[in-house]
C-alpha cells in the first residue's frame, strides 16, 4: 500500500511524537505498510495488561 | 484475549485508525505525570471510536444494551439518542463487553463519555475526553493550544477546562445542539481548574 501524502505526513507526527514509545517499532513506519503494522504491534501490545 | 483484527474489523477509514494509534500513544505517553494507568490509558485511546463508523441504528441498539446493563448510569440517554452521534462511545462500551469481555469500570467509563465529558468522572475518562481533541494528529489551532498545556505545562486540570471551552465554543460558533452533560461538565472543570490554581 502506497501512502497518500496525507497519510505521510501522519506517519511523520507519529514517528517524531512516539519514538520513545515505539522504540525499533519505529523502523516498521518506513515500511510500505508500516501503518498496518503499527496497528497490529499496538494490538499485540495489549495483551500485556489485565482488563 | 485480543486478536490484532479489533480495529480493523470496525473502523475502515485510515485516518480514524491513524487518530486511534495516536491517541492511545499520547494517552500513554503523558499518563504517568497525571497519575494514569498508562496502560489502561493506552487501552482507552485505542478502542474509544470503534463504533464511530456502524450505522446510526446499530449504535442506537449497541447503546441500549448497554444501558439496560446497569453498570453506570447513561445520563441524557433520550437526547442522546436524538443526537446518535452522542452514543458511539456507549456503543463501543458495548462492543468491548459483548465480544471481548472488558469489564474494567473506567474503562468503560472512559469511552462511554469520551464525546459529552460529565461531572465526577474517574481521571481516566477526563484523559479520554481531552487526549481525543487535542492528539498531535489534530490540526485545529485550539488543539495545538491544548496539547501545549499538556506537554510543555503539565497542567491537567487547565487542559481539562479548555478542551470543554473550545469544543462548546464551537459548537455554539456551528449552531449545534449541546447535550446537558457537556455543560455540567464544563461547569465541574471550570471549577475543578480554578481550584487547581488557588
Amino acid at each position: 500500500m502506497k501512502y497518500s501524502k496525507f497519510q505521510l505526513r501522519e506517519i511523520e507526527i507519529i514517528k517524531r511524537e512516539y519514538k520513545d514509545i515505539l522504540g525499533d517499532d519505529i523502523k516498521l513506519l518506513d515500511e510500505e505498510d508500516g501503518l498496518e503494522k503499527l496497528s497490529k504491534i499496538c494490538m499485540s501490545k495489549l495483551k500485556k495488561i489485565d482488563v | 484475549m485480543f486478536d490484532n483484527i479489533i480495529l480493523k474489523k470496525y473502523l475502515t477509514n485510515e485516518k480514524r485508525i491513524s487518530h486511534s494509534i495516536s491517541t492511545a500513544m499520547f494517552m500513554k505517553k503523558y499518563a504517568i505525570f497525571f497519575d494514569i494507568d498508562p496502560e489502561k490509558a493506552y487501552f482507552a485511546g485505542l478502542y474509544h471510536d470503534i463504533a464511530k463508523e456502524m450505522p446510526i441504528e446499530d449504535v442506537i441498539k449497541l447503546a441500549k444494551n448497554f444501558k439496560n446493563r446497569d453498570i453506570f448510569e447513561i445520563k441524557y440517554f433520550d437526547f442522546k439518542v436524538n443526537n446518535p452521534v452522542l452514543l458511539h462511545g456507549v456503543a463501543a462500551a458495548e462492543i468491548l463487553i459483548k465480544e471481548y469481555n472488558i469489564t474494567d469500570r473506567e474503562i468503560l467509563i472512559s469511552i462511554c463519555q469520551h464525546t459529552t465529558g460529565g461531572v465526577n468522572l474517574p481521571r481516566l475518562a477526563q484523559w479520554t475526553y481531552l487526549a481525543d481533541y487535542c492528539e498531535p494528529l489534530r490540526k485545529y489551532s485550539d488543539s495545538m493550544k491544548i496539547r501545549k498545556i499538556i506537554t510543555k505545562e503539565k497542567n491537567f486540570y487547565k487542559a481539562y477546562y479548555y478542551s470543554y471551552n473550545y469544543i462548546l465554543s464551537h459548537l455554539l460558533d456551528k449552531n449545534k445542539l449541546i447535550c446537558a452533560e457537556a455543560i455540567d461538565g464544563y461547569n465541574e472543570a471550570l471549577q475543578l481548574y480554578e481550584n487547581s490554581i488557588i
